[in-house]
This record gives C-alpha cells, structure tokens and sequence, in this order.
C-alpha cells in the first residue's frame, strides 16, 4: 500500500488531466468575455451612428433603417423615445420635433460561441440621446 | 537540498499561482474594456450635450430677432424683408456679439449643456463636476461661434488602487458650433 502511494508514474498525466478542463474553462471564459465587450462596443456603436441620423432627420424609419445597416437579424430589439425639449416629459415620436430630444435604446442578447449550442446568457444594453437638429416645423417635421 | 528536490506537493502552490495570473489577465481584460464601453458612451453624449448647448444660445439669437422683427414690421406698410423666415436677416452682427458676451446667455448655454449631459448619461453617473463647458470657445482663430464640453470620468476598475496602469480618467471634448453668415 505504501508504495502504491509513494509511487510517482503517471503523476503528470494525473495532474494533467486534473487541470486542463480548469484551464480550459478560463481561457474559454476569458474569450467569451472579450467578445461580449466587443459586442458591446459594436452596439453602442450603432445606437449612438442610429441616433445621429435620427437627430438629422427626426424620422423613425431612417433610424430602423440605420440599426438595420448593421444588424438584419430578429435577435436585436430597440425602442425609440421622445421627450418635449424643454420640460423633458415623454412625448409622441410622431410629435417630435426641433430642438426635442430623441433617445434610442437597443438590447441584443449575449450568445456563448459553443458549437451547435446557442446559449444567450446575458442582454447587452446600450442607450444614447441627442437633440433634434432638423429644422422642419411643419408636420411631420422630418428632414430628408 | 532534500527538501528542494522533493516534488511532492508542488501541484497546489503551482496551480495557486497560476490562477492568481489568469485572474489578472482577466481583470486586466474587464478593466480595459470597461474603459473603452466607457469612452464609447461619453464621447458622443459630449457632442449631444455641445448641441443641446449651442441650441440654447440659437433660442437667445431667435428672441431677439423675434423683437427686431416686430420692431422693424409691425407698421402698416412693412418692408419686403419681413417675409423672411431666417432670423439672421433680423440680427446685426453686433447684436449677435453682444449675445455672445451676455453673462446670462453664457449661463443658460452652460446649464443646457450639463443639464443634457447629466440627465442622458447612460449611467447617470457624471457629476456637475466631471463637465467643463466653455463658452465662447475660440478654436484656431475660427470666427464661428464655438462652445466646448469636456467631460471626465473614472470607469469602475477592478484592479483599482493595485496597479496604476489603470488608474487614468477618461476625459473627452466635444466642440459645437453655429456659422453665422456675417
């Protein structure tokens, strides 16, 4: 018994096969990672390139066209929200004119980069606002 | 020299140190890009928050040719210039300096800009502090009429306060402006 115990052939191989799934769990976790803020950035990209158009042309269907640049997929979804420019309450989108104010959120979920696994584990989030610069005053107020 | 060449039980300190490291790469990872998002976010409210400013001031400019307007129109026979819907046919170049350098106009393009800024930060987390608007802002002698907005931030870190590399603020600025025709 003691000198199975005592016995060091295979240790490596052992130990090995102990750590590598721990390992791999960390790179793999670590890539994942990097992605989900790559994926990010890229979002947050599109919402603040999609509110710029919309603040050019205060017109929805240029903003969904905008976000549709970059994503064409059904995983995407994102809200449009108007507010009076000057008292800051919520408004009708159709109302919204110059000098209000536009924000536009988007969520896309997270998935795990898992061959034939699709597993979505988080929502990324991002919002941005900004005035309307189109100068149109007369209904629909939108600019071309 | 025994105990240096006895390998038994350098699995664990091994395995210890070396997930001390991957968990550094990791926060290291985090931290950075947490600074960028961070960036990212900033950078074009500071220019949304130097728009919502410079409106301000375009609100002052139509008052006062609003006031010119009916000044020079409100007459039985007024001249063909009052069908015009642009406000600098009603302004003077020297009216607009003089808003310009009005402390009260300064004011409101400044509270505009950090009331915008401090409102849709997407984390609500900037400070009055954080925000330096500068209004007029002369840029390379260009004569439009120019404001600033800087913003700074800390972004949450992990490795905050251990190592200094990742201790640097973001700080961003933004420039907005309104070319007059004069």
């Amino acid at each position: 018994m003691k000198k199975i115990w005592h016995d060091q052939l295979g240790q490596a191989l052992g130990e090995t096969a102990l750590l590598l799934p721990l390992l791999f769990l960390i790179v793999f976790g670590f890539l994942q990672l990097g992605l989900a803020i790559a994926d990010k950035q890229k979002l947050l990209y599109v919402t603040n390139y999609a509110v710029q158009v919309g603040s050019l042309s205060n017109n929805d269907l240029k903003i969904s066209g905008a976000i549709e640049e970059f994503y064409d997929g059904n995983d995407i979804t994102f809200q449009i929200e108007s507010r009076d420019g000057e008292t800051g309450n919520v408004i009708l989108n159709t109302n919204r004119k110059y000098k209000d104010i536009l924000t536009v959120s988007m969520q896309k979920p997270f998935f795990l980069t898992i061959p034939f696994l699709d597993v979505a584990v988080n929502d990324n989030q991002t919002t941005s606002s900004a005035k309307i610069l189109c100068t149109n005053l007369t209904p629909p107020y939108t600019c071309e | 020299m025994r105990i240096v060449r006895n390998e038994d039980g350098f699995v664990l300190p091994f395995v210890a140190i070396l997930l001390m490291v991957l968990f550094l790469v990791g926060a290291i990872i985090l931290d950075v890009g947490s600074f960028y998002l961070r960036h990212g976010e900033l950078q074009p409210l500071a220019k949304q928050s130097a728009n919502a400013g410079i409106l301000k001031f375009v609100d002052a400019m139509e008052v006062k040719a609003e006031q010119n307007k009916s000044a020079l129109c409100g007459i039985e026979e007024p001249p063909p210039i009052c069908n015009s819907e642009d406000m600098f046919d009603f302004l003077t170049s020297r009216e607009v300096v003089d808003l310009v350098s009005s402390p009260t106009v300064q004011e409101n393009v400044s509270d505009a800009s950090i009331a915008f800024l401090i409102a849709y930060d997407p984390q609500l987390i900037v400070a009055n502090d954080n925000i330096l608007v500068t209004f007029p802002y002369e840029y390379e002698g260009v004569s439009e009429l120019q404001m600033q907005v800087m913003v700074h931030d800390v972004p949450q870190r992990f490795l905050s306060g251990i190592f200094p590399i990742t201790d640097d603020e973001i700080q961003v600025h933004a420039i907005s402006y309104i070319a007059t025709p004069f």
